[in-house]
């Protein structure tokens, strides 16, 4: 029989979640607006604060409070790039990030181990990172590594070194590590650019992401800031991880948490697209609800992946790349 | 801070699947008018044959079967004839599960042979007093919406097994009832029992508690059997649910699109059979479809597929707006274990979000051969779950706490809020999941797994649990109706 062509009809590309209109995303983006303006944030660091109050944000020194008006996180989300090329060591490990392009990466990070040979639960050490990172280097379907564990066994003040140094070497995947603070960050971009072979070669293909998490409810600590800064100062991407507590440290009402989270992801924005306009930066969440009743984090909810979809559909209306919280 | 009343903004109700666009929607029913039209199904009933040439659909008589080409208006009036919502009707009318587009019910996976005994934890053969027991654990679980024939009595006279199966049944819950019929005659003696179980044969035909799973054969193929009992529930106006399961790859095409289409054929030649019959008879829009693993031989269950085919269908259900009953939460695992949860979450939440009114898959095992207590007692748990996801996140001048989030302000604690405390209510609870912290959980449970907590809730179900009474004399009205139509049918057999 002959089934000749017909005229284009509309198709879809495959399943979707239905989830929050665009009004009420919308909503969402109008209330925090709203808090930034007239709730503000905590800015713990000297040079952040200056950096807002250059930018037009009204600074209460002695609170350290900063409240940012509506068109400067506006602007910051029109220059931040929504597409994120998460380069790999090597470019058969690039994975592009933006809109509605899904991947997936391990969690991280874990701070005690089930030793795969005794099933004892012991703290982490540097070699389960390098045996971890070994692991996710080959598993087709994880497209980038989070740093999935700590180095407990190296001294706290250095810990993020060795975590990078053991990551580093094990895999070609782009790595998404969490450097603690400023002074470890600038010897983390040492080892890249080592690995790089230039600043400028590690500028082109920025191999790593800095991670980084401001603290529930609205707070920027000094290290947050410092890790922001220099992220956008050398030219690699700045990961923020949303991880309020619905119930804890943001309301229980799931919307009210997302404000809250999305205030502080926006003002970190706000701080990376202030230092560089157009550095890479990617919104992320590992916000979930505490159970009121056991007073644990769950991260295992129904919630935890309900928030998680939100994110993601907040980031697409930001057109921002997102990375969340899932299985 | 004063917030006024918005005009009205467009709002969500919560979570939903998208998938089909309209135009796609409409190639699969044109498709499937094709087929019903040009390739006909095989019919093996000379009465059913005699019904659908009556109607207006062209026969092609063969040798002991008839190919059957419906015209497209007789479909698609068919499908409109069919109620568009209604109500499982339960022998407890708390019970009574309410049938309308999008409303998302859960049921067990049907027509096992097999059990885990939940004292041994051996595998065996499944008994009637299983078939009931079972039902008896279902009856006490809120997800469980209805009540589905999950094990057959493989202990009892073969050609009475559907009457057993309801006997079993009915006296263990209180709600709505499906099962597979035997024969014309069975039927009629099934109504009798469950007349029986309700009060009196008005009270039945007022509020039928039992409803009939039918199945075609892949493809397109209405056996001599199912003809004899569609035909037999239309006359009885019994509703019932079409039941095809296709196997993409082995009976019917490799791809999904083409297993839709066929599936589609095969619900819509069954409900345009049963219309003739009878104009308005209740016909719930089934499927159990899966694909075939081609390495194995074995239909996968558990697979990505089978979710997505049954959410599929749930929206052509929709299309129709006929009620639906698709698969979603089996699993291919032989235990209950991590396989089991992984299989039963991805189709179970598939076809939840894609609302379909009862997704059917619950407690079963080993590509739907094995019914397992401990995974029925955690999918149900994980029901909830997948419940409370379908909410979605609520957008609105209570939910954005705007007032709590500034009094708070930055740094500030929520937990020590009133507000927390009045919204706590708003929060998942688990029951068998652990959200405790690992020094906790290992002080309270000894480190006991989950699928021995499950296990021992549904022996403390089996043991107290208390269904809905039946009108006194009823039991011993309904031994006398089963035990009067075995001896029916040993006479029968000697004559």
């Amino acid at each position: 029989m002959q089934r000749s062509m017909k005229a284009g009809k509309k198709r879809s590309s495959g399943f979707s979640l239905n989830l929050m209109t665009d009004d009420e995303v919308h909503e969402i983006h109008l209330a925090t607006l709203q808090v930034l303006k007239n709730t503000g944030v905590f800015v713990e660091n000297e040079r952040a604060l200056e950096i807002f109050h250059g930018a037009g944000c009204r600074v209460d020194t002695k609170s350290k409070t900063v409240r940012i008006p509506p068109f400067v996180v506006e602007d910051a989300i029109h220059t931040a790039p929504s597409t994120f090329i998460a380069y790999g060591r090597i470019p058969e490990s690039d994975v592009v990030l933006e809109d509605n392009r899904v991947t997936f990466t391990n969690f991280g990070e874990g701070i005690m181990f089930v030793d795969p040979e005794t099933g004892d639960h012991r703290d982490t050490t540097k070699k389960d990172i390098e045996q971890a990172a070994r692991l996710i280097d080959c598993l087709e379907n994880v497209e980038t590594y989070e740093r999935a564990m700590c180095s407990h066994d190296k001294p706290p003040e250095v810990q993020a070194i060795h975590n990078a140094e053991a990551s580093l070497t094990n895999t070609t995947k782009h790595h998404w590590l969490g450097p603690v603070n400023g002074f470890q960050l600038e010897k983390i971009v040492d080892m890249c650019t080592a690995i790089a072979g230039s600043r400028e070669k590690l500028r082109e293909r920025p191999l790593l992401s800095f991670a980084t998490c401001p603290i529930s409810p609205l707070k920027l600590t000094d290290h947050h800031c410092e890790i922001l800064m220099g992220a956008a100062k050398h030219g690699m991407g700045a990961l923020v991880i949303g991880m309020a507590m619905s119930g804890g440290s943001s309301p229980v009402h799931l919307a009210g948490t997302l404000v809250v989270q999305n205030c502080e992801v926006l003002a970190s924005l706000v701080l990376s697209q202030l230092c560089e306009k157009g550095s890479p930066f990617v919104y992320g969440s590992s916000t979930c609800p505490l159970d009121l009743r056991r007073a644990t984090a769950t991260v295992g909810s129904p919630e935890t992946g309900m928030i998680s979809a939100a994110v993601a559909r907040l980031a697409r209306y930001y057109s921002l790349p997102c990375f969340v919280a899932g299985g | 801070m004063r917030r006024r009343l918005r005009s009205g903004i467009s709002a969500s109700s919560g979570l939903g699947l998208s998938s089909f666009s309209r135009d796609e929607l409409d190639s699969i029913h044109y498709a499937t008018l094709q087929i019903l039209q040009d390739t006909g199904i095989k019919v093996m009933g000379e009465e059913a044959l005699e019904v659908f040439h009556g109607g207006g659909a062209r026969v092609e008589r063969h040798d002991g079967f008839g190919i059957v080409k419906i015209p497209p208006y007789l479909v698609e009036d068919s499908a409109f004839f069919a109620p568009h919502t209604m109500v499982y009707e339960g022998r407890n009318p708390d019970d009574d599960f309410v049938v309308e587009p999008n409303r998302v019910g859960f049921a067990t996976f049907g027509g096992c042979i097999n059990i885990v005994d939940p004292y041994t934890r051996a595998i065996r053969r499944a008994t009637k007093k299983d078939c009931g027991e079972l039902i008896k654990v279902c009856d006490a679980l809120e997800e469980i919406s209805v009540a589905t024939r999950s094990l057959n009595a493989t202990d009892v006279m073969e050609r009475a097994q559907s009457v057993h199966n309801l006997d079993a049944m009915v006296r263990n819950t209180g709600k709505h009832l499906f099962l597979g019929v035997d024969s014309a005659r069975s039927l009629e003696v099934m109504v009798e029992l469950a007349s029986a179980a309700v009060g009196g044969r008005d009270l039945f035909d007022k509020r039928p508690i039992f409803s009939a799973s039918v199945c075609p054969i892949s493809p397109l193929t209405l056996g001599k059997s199912a003809c004899e009992v569609i035909l037999a529930c239309a006359r009885l106006g019994i509703g019932m649910v079409v039941l095809p399961m296709a196997l993409s790859g082995g009976t019917s095409s490799a791809s999904l699109a083409g297993t839709l289409v066929t599936h589609n054929a095969e619900v819509l030649g069954t409900i345009v059979l049963a219309q003739l019959v009878n104009r308005g008879l209740t016909c719930t829009y089934g499927s159990t479809s899966a694909i075939l693993d081609l390495r194995f031989g074995t239909s996968a269950i558990g697979s990505p597929e089978y979710g997505m085919i049954n959410a599929s269908l749930a929206k052509v259900a929709q299309y129709y707006r006929l009620p639906s009953w698709v698969g979603g939460g089996a699993s291919d695992s032989k235990e209950p274990d991590i396989q089991s949860g992984y299989e039963f979450c991805l189709s179970a939440t598939l076809s939840a979000l894609s609302g379909a009114n009862i997704v059917f898959g619950s407690g079963v095992l080993e590509q739907g051969m094995t019914m397992d207590y401990a995974k029925l007692l955690l999918d149900a748990e994980m029901l909830g779950m997948i419940q409370i996801a379908q909410g979605g996140v609520a957008v609105n001048d209570v939910t954005l706490s705007m007032d709590v989030i500034h009094e708070v302000g930055p740094g500030g604690a929520y937990i020590t809020h009133e507000h927390s405390l009045r919204s706590m209510r708003s929060q998942s609870r688990s029951r068998l999941f652990d959200r405790r912290s690992r020094a906790d959980w290992l002080e309270i449970t000894q480190g006991k797994s989950i699928i021995e907590r499950a296990y021992e809730r549904a022996v403390d179900i089996l043991e107290n649990h208390e269904p809905h009474p039946l009108p006194e004399g009823a039991s011993e009205t309904m031994q006398e109706i089963v035990d009067a139509y075995e001896e029916e049918l040993s006479m029968d057999g000697k004559r």
